[in-house]
């Protein structure tokens, strides 16, 4: 069985996968601290429960992108003719479903803690023999929750750029956002100490509102995603390659018309291009080995790519 | 197909109009230097933490408290806790509420009553505190607001508490700091006063 050629990375690609690897594993060590921390100061807050859930969720996709880093650069095999690439789409829909059901689950919680009328009732807490509100302990764990997984996102973006991962872009995105979740947990904790018991509600709608969208979006994105659409850069724009390979084909005398199509395959392109000759003349071989050479230069994602004489309509 | 492409984006519009929103403003907070404003507020709020009157309460009941100088104590007979002798309550834990009404200038008003209606008096603001042996494995646990336990042990069972009403964090944080002073050995030392 013909496989597709296996993919080697550029020198730049392999630090930036290298370094990419080590960043998700400081990224779960320090979510598994805050998710620690957080379990001991959660007392009866019910924002604090969805942040809390949250950051639990959030450990998928790290864990999600070092999987798929093992996998999906595997070579192709007779049973996976086009590479394992697909791996990490599979399990970055899993993930966006896990999203959007638990961020469904904790709205609807939000609401009916909001209409019960639910007092959040938050006492003293001791720890290293310091003895204050837990409310106190609480907005500590958050503050730890908030800054460092600004600088562990942007560093994620600025890396995923020249692997083209998805994962590890949508991971940064969402690092990036993730002071909201304390921006949003701590006003509500400041709010139940100034006896404003509904503010702890509505700051967990909030934070679950926020999950639900992260859901939704990366549930579209990765359906779509596994339907072999037309390739897309990181942020979703379709790219401009298919017309800038039909040009390409066109510059050949020898080529009187083309057509191309090509789809997206985890980190990969896939595709192929239909050509007429002039009065149907036959083909040299030698000159469409040129042609798919060249083709398959334009771009580092483009692997495989066939030609073929266009079937008469 | 325009109609289709209006359709789909009919569709998608109140959730890509959501999250482009948070998007804008992420973007405007980051670049604003939110994070850092935040960074700051929360600081001062912080050091605001050392006012008297934080946590309050929503049904301001420690306010109440100390504004009529009196504590309305419901009592669920559970010896050696609580129990009632010669018409006033005695035992452990009623020794504990008149030390606790002793070191805040107040006065106690007893109201000995079955578990269910105790629970019940709580809920509706008739009484501010229960005592009667309650330990964190009791199922009322939700129906209150319950304190960290006198007695501590591994066990939720002997985990002994007194209850307040849900959510009103001053008065529960006012008896946590009387309980965390308190020395219990002296109440279980003291005969029936």
């Amino acid at each position: 069985m013909k496989t597709a050629p296996q993919y080697e990375f550029t020198q730049e690609q392999e630090k930036a996968l290298h370094q990419a690897r080590w960043l998700e594993y400081v990224t779960i060590a320090y979510l598994l601290s805050v998710i620690v921390l957080m379990y001991f100061v959660t007392g009866s807050s019910q924002a604090m429960k969805t942040a809390w859930y949250e950051d639990i969720l959030s450990l998928v996709p790290p864990i999600s992108f070092l999987i798929g880093s093992w996998i999906c650069w595997r070579k192709p095999s007779n049973h996976f003719p086009y590479g394992f690439h697909r791996a990490v789409s599979v399990l970055y829909l899993v993930a966006a479903l896990a999203l959007l059901g638990m961020g469904s689950f904790l709205l609807i919680e939000a609401v009916t803690t909001l209409f019960k009328g639910e007092h959040p009732t938050i006492g003293m807490r001791e720890y290293f023999g310091i003895d204050i509100w837990l409310g106190w302990w609480m907005i500590a764990v958050l503050l730890w929750g908030t800054f460092p997984p600004i600088f562990l996102g942007l560093k994620k973006l600025k890396l995923a750029k020249p692997l083209n991962d998805k994962i590890l872009y949508t991971d940064g995105k969402m690092n990036k956002a993730d002071w909201m979740t304390a921006a949003a947990a701590i006003p509500g904790v400041l709010g139940i100490g100034l006896g404003w018991w509904w503010a702890d509600a509505v700051a967990a709608g909030l934070i679950s509102i926020d999950i639900l969208m992260d859901g939704w979006k990366q549930s579209r994105d990765a359906v779509t995603g596994l339907m072999n659409r037309a390739p897309t850069a990181m942020d979703n724009g379709y790219l401009d390659l298919p017309e800038e390979i039909k040009a390409q084909l066109l510059t050949y005398p020898w080529i009187h018309d083309a057509e191309v199509r090509l789809y997206e395959h985890g980190h990969l392109i896939f595709g192929e291009g239909f050509i007429q000759t002039p009065n149907d003349t036959p083909l040299d071989p030698e000159r469409m080995r040129e042609a798919i050479k060249a083709v398959n230069g334009m771009d580092w994602r483009l692997q495989g790519f066939a030609l073929t004489i266009m079937p008469k309509a | 197909m325009e109609a289709a492409n209006r359709f789909k984006s009919l569709r998608a519009a109140p959730f890509s109009l959501l999250s482009s929103i948070r998007n804008q403003a992420a973007k405007l907070a980051v670049e604003s230097g939110m994070p850092v404003l935040f960074a700051f507020l929360i600081m001062g709020v912080l050091t605001l933490g050392g006012c008297d009157d934080y946590p309050a309460d929503p049904d301001h009941s420690l306010q109440t408290i100390q504004q009529q100088k009196l504590i309305r104590v419901g009592v669920i007979d559970d010896r050696p806790w609580v129990y009632i002798e010669n018409g006033t309550p005695a035992g452990i834990e009623a020794t504990m509420m008149n030390a606790y009404a002793q070191s805040r200038g107040l006065d106690i008003t007893w109201h000995p009553l079955s578990k269910a209606d105790a629970f019940e008096h709580l809920k509706r603001g008739k009484i501010d505190v229960i005592i009667g042996g309650l330990t964190n494995a009791s199922p009322r646990k939700k129906d209150a607001g319950f304190t960290r336990p006198y007695l501590n042990a591994k066990d939720k069972k002997d985990q002994y508490v007194l209850a307040v009403p849900r959510g009103e964090n001053a008065l529960l944080t006012d008896l946590e700091k009387f309980l965390a002073q308190y020395d219990v050995k002296s109440a279980f030392e003291e005969p029936t006063s």
